[in-house]
């Protein structure tokens, strides 16, 4: 089974460069994603760049695309929650507060574009760094709110863990429903809530399964000297390689504003 | 030389005692197995003498730093390794050399990247550096567990049913390979099963969070009425022993397979 956002070790520039460097680039990117999000000629925009990235980090995309498949539910609901909320002046139909118009559907399908797009950018972010480098980046980026008294560093330990549960988890839930099918779960139903039903008896164990594994984990990371308060090795290492990626999202983000001028000019 | 003192502490996670009134001392370089069956507190008392639960009652002095002092734990920490039973809710991280470094890297060792490479080759694991831990095999992830255990250089190591995932011959593999490493330390391994005790220098029996036996293997895994008090079935060579008796066929007491085949060898 591939999945989405999956470590995949590798050599490339995204890979290479310095943790603190790689989350503010990619901060800059996901705001750039957001800002340009909402035009044809921004969205147009965002998958450029996302092709480029993948293409730098050396991760193929048609995969993550591939396992996108597995949240059409998902993305389905995000449609028709903007579908059918959204007032319109000229609706096909209006209903007590569900309205049905050209301007809902539209907005709709903006909105599951904009979540496809950047859940790939996370994903991209996962693939080529691990949950320590990512920790370890996201420490340093938010360490002036420690002045403020906020946790950083435990926030950061508990995303990172549970950044790498993802993998474990997703195998685990696998097993469950292989077992649940074994032992005769899901038994006919074709209708939408026999379905959401069937998912329960599922869920259950997933969760338990999840608790036990944190309170294992947290152990065993403990018994091996982790605190979340211990510095990890501080090496802010801004080379060349960092630069360029921080201009080169800087101006990705600058380029997305502009376009967004544009449109907003145009309209 | 490595010691650990457990100092008549009992401990409870909220309703009932789970360790009552328990005592022993290890100390040098040997090993020894806890012995008891499911839910006799033998995973409790492990993360007790690493200090990972709050100890309230009793005492454990760690290379005789006690664990109830909260600003030497990371010291006896340091000198402690644990491998706990499934591999696959203990690493830390998607790439093999990142997750044998966890340990160095938290106590601020020197030379990490030599003490990684050193590790992984002991192990043999030099080739799977990059690898995904979770995509190893059963045999190679225990062997990475070991490999992160040995990265921080411990005095002391603890195995709690540490290859219980693997098969009779993978786990000897194992058992081989850790006392091969780790033959100057104090090695501490908790079991359920007598026929893994067979090999260690000294057995402690626990039985409802008590201690009610400690001693050699002979003493301790031959006697049938401590292990049913304990609720752990006795070795295979003293299984036999006991329905040869019970046919009224009696032989010379004995423990292992080896000694129960030339036993039968001299009986014919
Ligand atoms: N976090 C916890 N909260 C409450 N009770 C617990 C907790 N962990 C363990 N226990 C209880 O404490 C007792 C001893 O558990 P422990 O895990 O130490 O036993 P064990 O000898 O390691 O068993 P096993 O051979 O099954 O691993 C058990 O009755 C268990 O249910
Ligand atoms: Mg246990």
């Amino acid at each position: 089974m591939e999945l989405i956002g999956a470590y995949k070790p590798g050599t490339s520039p995204l890979h290479r460069m310095d943790n603190t460097a790689r989350i503010v680039s990619f901060s800059m990117l996901f705001a750039a994603f957001l800002i340009a999000s909402g035009s044809i000629l921004g969205y147009v925009f965002s998958v450029a760049v996302l092709l480029v990235l993948y293409r730098t980090g050396s991760i193929p995309i048609r995969p993550v695309l591939h396992s996108m498949k597995r949240f059409r539910m998902f993305f389905i609901t995000i449609f028709l929650m903007n579908a059918f909320f959204q007032p319109s002046e000229n609706p096909f139909f209006s209903w007590w507060i569900l309205t049905f118009s050209i301007d809902g559907i539209m907005f709709g399908l903006r909105m599951v574009l904009s979540v496809i797009l950047l859940t790939s950018l996370a994903a991209l972010l996962t693939a080529v760094a691990t949950p320590l480098e990512i920790t370890d980046g996201l420490r340093t980026l938010l360490h002036p709110l420690s002045f403020l008294h906020i946790p950083v560093d435990q926030a950061s330990s508990i995303i990172s863990i549970a950044i790498s549960f993802i993998p474990v988890l997703a195998a685990e839930g696998e097993n469950i429903t292989l077992s649940a099918l074994s032992r005769g779960a899901f038994p006919g139903g074709r209708k939408l809530k026999d379905k959401a039903m069937s998912l329960i008896p599922l869920t259950v164990p997933l969760f338990l399964s999840a608790f036990r594994r944190a309170d294992e984990l947290s152990f065993a990371m403990e018994a091996r000297g982790y605190n979340g308060s211990i510095k990890r090795r501080v090496k802010l290492s801004f080379g060349l390689n960092e630069a360029v990626s921080v201009f080169i999202s800087l101006s990705i983000l600058i380029a997305a504003i502009l376009l967004k001028g544009v449109s907003i000019v145009g309209s | 030389m490595p010691s650990i003192v457990v100092d008549n502490i009992s401990f409870s996670y909220g309703r009932g005692d789970v360790l009552s009134s328990l005592s022993f001392r290890a100390e040098g370089s040997c090993h020894i197995s806890i012995l008891g069956s499911n839910g006799s507190g033998k995973s409790t008392l492990v993360r007790l003498i690493d200090g990972l639960l709050p100890l309230r009652r009793g005492d454990i002095l760690v290379n005789g730093i006690s664990v109830k002092d909260e600003k030497s734990i990371r010291e006896i920490r340091e000198s402690i390794a644990i491998i706990f039973q499934d591999p696959d809710s203990q690493f830390v991280s998607p790439v093999l050399e990142e997750d044998t470094a966890f340990g160095p890297e938290n106590y601020e060792m020197e030379n990490i990247d030599q003490i990684v490479s050193r590790s992984l080759s002991a192990v043999s694991l030099s080739d799977f550096r990059k690898r995904v831990p979770q995509t190893l095999s059963g045999g190679e992830k225990e062997r990475a567990q070991i490999a992160g255990a040995l990265a921080v250089n411990p005095d002391i190591v603890l195995l709690d049913e540490s290859f219980s995932m693997l098969d009779d011959d993978g786990r000897k593999e194992m058992d081989a390979l850790v006392g091969d490493i780790w033959k100057e330390r104090l090695i501490i391994s908790i079991t359920h099963s007598a026929d893994q005790a067979i090999n260690s220098d000294r057995v402690i029996l626990l039985s409802g969070g008590k201690l009610i036996a400690d001693g050699s293997p002979r003493e301790v895994l031959c006697s049938v009425s401590l292990l049913r008090k304990a609720d752990v079935r006795p070795p295979f060579a003293v299984r036999v022993r006991e329905s040869l008796k019970e046919r009224g066929i009696s032989i010379p007491p004995v423990l292992t397979t080896g000694e129960l085949k030339e036993v039968l060898w001299n009986f014919r």
